[in-house]
């Protein structure tokens, strides 16, 4: 298995916010007002552009979530990992 | 009032008060626990804060009586379009990519204490770091105001017949319980009862959804329901919508980030380990917090003859309607009112610390240097009994104003301090001089336009205006700054000559 990445530089990177801004660009609900029939059906008891913006937001904590749990910070070399 | 007029029996009010006074006990513990008598030990818990009760800290203090209240009671009012909460929350901790893990590092290093000692720190500037921190207290004074005002709200709607007695007697009673056990523990009592309110907290959302679709039926229902009566609240946000939502998630993303509060918990990670993976968890709980207070507005929204107000007392009305259905209703309403107080306390307690950590380290610290210790964190005290009688007053002076209005001025302040955290903490070339410039010009732009009238501009909020007249200051000052001194090296001159 790949050692996880040991720089907190990691979270600077353009491909990460280049991520974040795709994320952002489905997660804003600015273009369904063009799709007004789509956009008022109901899924799973939202509406659809309410359902989209819920289902980004979650990508957009999951890959936030991967990105913590992946890159190592250069401190914890020296702080084991003995403390919870 | 009498008895039967109480929205509680005598059994559900001593949970209530068992509850309240095992907050006091964690006080009395944090009291017992402590380590020496220090500025640091007092405001960061001396070592510092493991995985659980660091997360569970985090969580309970941005997650507020602006989440259950503001939130439920702003989705009632514009319905789906209020969604962008989830949205923002979540931005808090993508933000924190930027800053915090530096920060951390840079903070055991230096052994900071509040927010300032690391302005202090990198720019070496008395002038900035005074300014800063008159920014926060102001910001944060405002938030502490917002939580006060949420507690009395909480008992006005269960107590329709004594709305105002209800509001004032909550505001005093849980304002007093919380500077006792803030006085005696310090960090530790509050992170401790934030163990305790972020867990109760988190049980009473699970609550909140079982109640809310056993009395108003299923989701499906609701937004159909809603479409009909009131399509405006269903349909997608227009262009200028959309902006609002992009200036939103930039607004409390950026400004909940740098959270003195929070940025304090930072400094208190006991390593870098539990403070990533507490972040790594912060990242999903918008999904079980805030849209819940979504959905639970949207419901009382689709039922407007169950529910007659107009605003933050939306929530506390339903539960009271609920309350009175069954006596499951009532123990479960019970403990959502547990969660309800937990929401509101965990987060006036960080703050008033939070508050008084400053303006003793910060302000009396620096006018009295050879003050010791002890007399530091005597004074910080004091602090602490002072700001929130000032605090009650004026929650009680205020009772008419919304808290999202509350919300939205504490964000455009501290969203000031961008250049400072985010920029400063990677870029050695800014500079302290431009960064005090584009601090005051960003104060100035974003009041000026609020106090005008002028919220929002084309959709997008006044503090993000002020932020980009910031950041040019101080970006743009910073490198003419070092061009000059880059050319004044070449000639022989200094800028200082």
């Amino acid at each position: 298995m790949k050692n996880p990445p040991e720089s907190e530089s990691a979270y600077l990177s353009p491909k990460v916010w280049g991520i974040y801004t795709l994320l952002l660009t489905v997660a804003v609900p600015w273009y369904w007002q063009f799709i007004p029939g789509v956009a008022c059906q109901v899924w799973l008891g939202l509406p659809a552009w309410v359902f989209v913006a819920v289902v980004s937001s979650f990508g957009v904590s999951l890959f936030t979530a991967q990105l913590l749990w992946r890159t190592r910070w250069p401190d914890e070399e020296s702080e084991g990992d003995a403390e919870l | 009032m009498t008895l039967s007029e109480m929205p509680f029996s005598v059994g559900e009010l001593l949970f209530i008060g068992g509850y309240l006074l095992s907050l006091l006990g964690i006080g009395w513990l944090g009291m017992r626990a402590r380590t020496e008598n220090s500025l640091r030990d007092f405001y960061l818990g001396g070592r510092g804060i493991g995985f659980l009760v660091l997360l569970m800290t985090l969580y309970a203090t941005q997650y507020s009586g602006n989440t259950l209240f503001g939130f439920t009671g702003k989705t009632y009012r514009i319905g789906f379009r209020w969604a962008v909460c989830i949205h923002f929350m979540t931005a808090i901790v993508v933000f924190y990519l930027l800053f915090a893990p530096k920060l951390y590092r840079v903070a055991r290093q230096h052994r900071f204490i509040t927010p300032a000692d690391y302005i202090q720190h990198r720019f070496g500037s008395r002038g900035l770091s005074l300014m800063a921190t008159g920014i926060m207290v102001i910001g944060l004074a405002n938030y502490l105001l917002a939580q006060l005002m949420a507690m009395g709200r909480a008992l006005e709607g269960f107590t329709p017949q004594e709305r105002e007695w209800s509001y004032i007697i909550g505001v005093m009673v849980l304002a007093a319980i919380i500077v006792v056990y803030e006085t005696l523990g310090g960090f530790r009592a509050v992170a401790w009862t934030d163990l305790i309110q972020g867990g109760v907290l988190i049980i009473g959302f699970a609550v909140l959804v079982f109640l809310l679709f056993d009395h108003f039926g299923s989701l499906d229902a609701a937004t159909r329901n809603l479409m009909t009566i009131a399509p405006e609240k269903v349909a997608p946000p227009n262009t200028k919508q959309a902006c609002e939502w992009v200036s939103w998630i930039f607004l409390v993303g950026i400004g909940g980030a740098l959270y003195p509060q929070a940025i304090q918990r930072i400094y208190a990670a006991k390593s870098a380990t539990s403070l990533r993976k507490s972040l790594a968890i912060m990242a999903f709980l918008p999904l079980t917090t805030t849209l819940i207070a979504v959905i639970f507005g949207v419901v009382a929204a689709a039922n407007p003859s169950s529910v007659t107000g107009e605003g933050d007392e939306v929530l506390a009305l339903v539960c009271r309607e609920i309350q009175q259905q069954s006596p499951v209703g009532r123990w479960l309403v019970v403990v959502l009112f547990a969660g309800i107080l937990a929401a509101l306390m965990s987060t006036a307690d960080s703050v008033l610390l939070c508050i008084s950590s400053m303006l003793t380290k910060d302000v009396y610290a620096v006018i009295y240097p050879n003050a010791q210790q002890q007399q530091l964190t005597r004074f910080g005290k004091i602090c602490s009994w002072v700001l929130i009688l000032l605090a009650v007053g004026l929650a009680i002076a205020l009772r008419e104003v919304t808290l999202v209005k509350l919300l939205k001025i504490k964000f455009e302040l501290l969203l000031q301090l961008t250049p400072a955290f985010f920029i400063g903490i990677h870029w050695r070339g800014l500079q302290a001089r431009p960064v005090t410039v584009g601090l005051m010009l960003g104060v100035v732009v974003a009041v000026a336009l609020t106090l005008t009238g002028h919220n929002q501009l084309f959709g997008v909020h006044a503090g993000l205006y002020g932020l980009v007249v910031n950041l040019a200051a101080a970006v743009g000052g910073s490198l003419v700054f070092a061009e000059l001194g880059r050319k004044g090296q070449l000639t022989g001159t200094s800028l200082e000559q």
